[in-house]
């Protein structure tokens, strides 16, 4: 999950929420990176070989 | 009383030794900081492993230390009773810590020279770095008067000065370089802003690893550590 905090009131909203199609086998997200714009992440994920695996892609909601 | 400065000192082999949640403030928190202390692969050291066997005793069992923490990091890629938390290792995770707070120390020296935050930032590093002493102790908290960071709980009102341990986890400056987010080893957010005497920041109650400011400095983006990390503990479980 990634928020917006807004810094003067500490308001925290939802902004996206990440993460693999499948969990089984993901052990964490490591990092999440966000373009300038905010139109695009690089996700790092730590889960052994299931990564690999067809289908086992990114969702992003 | 509760503790707000974080507090670490040299151990007698070198490294850091980080007191950590000694006072029960981890208790007054919804998140315990151990459960989300994290392996090396997770974040860049676990100030547990330089605990002391006394300071471990205060701050929760071994048990489930040990339990969750080797799990979790058998899953990360390392074969059982190897990693960092096994006892040949917990030295080099001892350097490890070392060399990061080293790090920050000189990240934060270059970041005072480039926002003319002056010496206070690095006299307070060195106080940290240098393993304290009370005239040092005294020095750096008279200098860093007027800084701190303010809890948005309602009434409440503790400074926090910007440390190297603060500047250790993660960071991110403003594009403005007036404010900066942080993440403390200890899982507590801050944002700060690099100005003497301006009192504003907030303190999150939950683990927020900051991403990035919006260009207007107004927002953050951060992400909850508390569901990044948990699903893989879940998932172990399950299977």
């Amino acid at each position: 999950m990634v928020s917006r905090v807004h810094l003067k009131s500490g308001e925290l909203t939802d902004w996206r929420e990440l993460g693999p199609v499948d969990t089984i086998g993901v052990n964490s997200i490591t990092g999440v990176a966000v373009s300038a714009d905010e139109k695009s992440l690089r996700v790092f994920l730590t889960g052994g070989d299931l990564r690999a695996l067809p289908g086992a892609g990114l969702a992003v909601r | 009383m509760r503790r707000t400065e974080p507090f670490c000192w040299r151990g007698k082999r070198g490294g850091w030794r980080w007191r950590v949640g000694w006072d029960g403030d981890a208790a007054e928190r919804s998140v315990s900081w151990l459960d989300w202390s994290g392996c090396r692969r997770c974040l860049r050291a676990a100030p547990w492993c330089c605990l002391t066997k006394a300071e471990r005793r205060l701050v929760g069992s071994p048990r489930h230390i040990c339990t969750v923490m080797r799990s979790h990091h058998c899953a990360a890629g390392y074969g059982f009773g190897h990693g960092p938390f096994t006892r040949r290792s917990v030295g080099a995770v001892a350097r490890q810590t070392e060399s990061d707070a080293i790090q920050a120390d000189s990240h934060f020296r270059r970041s005072a020279r480039e926002l003319t935050f002056g010496g206070m930032a690095y006299q307070w590093a060195h106080f940290f770095r240098t393993g304290g002493g009370c005239w040092r102790w005294q020095m750096s908290r008279s200098m860093v008067c007027g800084f701190g960071v303010r809890d948005l709980e309602p009434g409440g009102s503790k400074p926090v000065p910007i440390t190297s341990e603060m500047a250790c986890a993660m960071r991110r400056f403003s594009p403005d370089g007036t404010q900066i987010a942080v993440l403390q080893r200890r899982w507590q957010s801050y944002n700060c802003f690099l100005r003497l005497g301006s009192r504003a920041g907030c303190a999150f109650g939950e683990p927020l690893a900051p991403l990035r400011f919006s260009a207007d400095g107004q927002w953050l983006l951060v992400q909850h550590l508390k569901s990044s990390r948990a699903p893989g503990l879940w998932c172990r479980a399950c299977i």
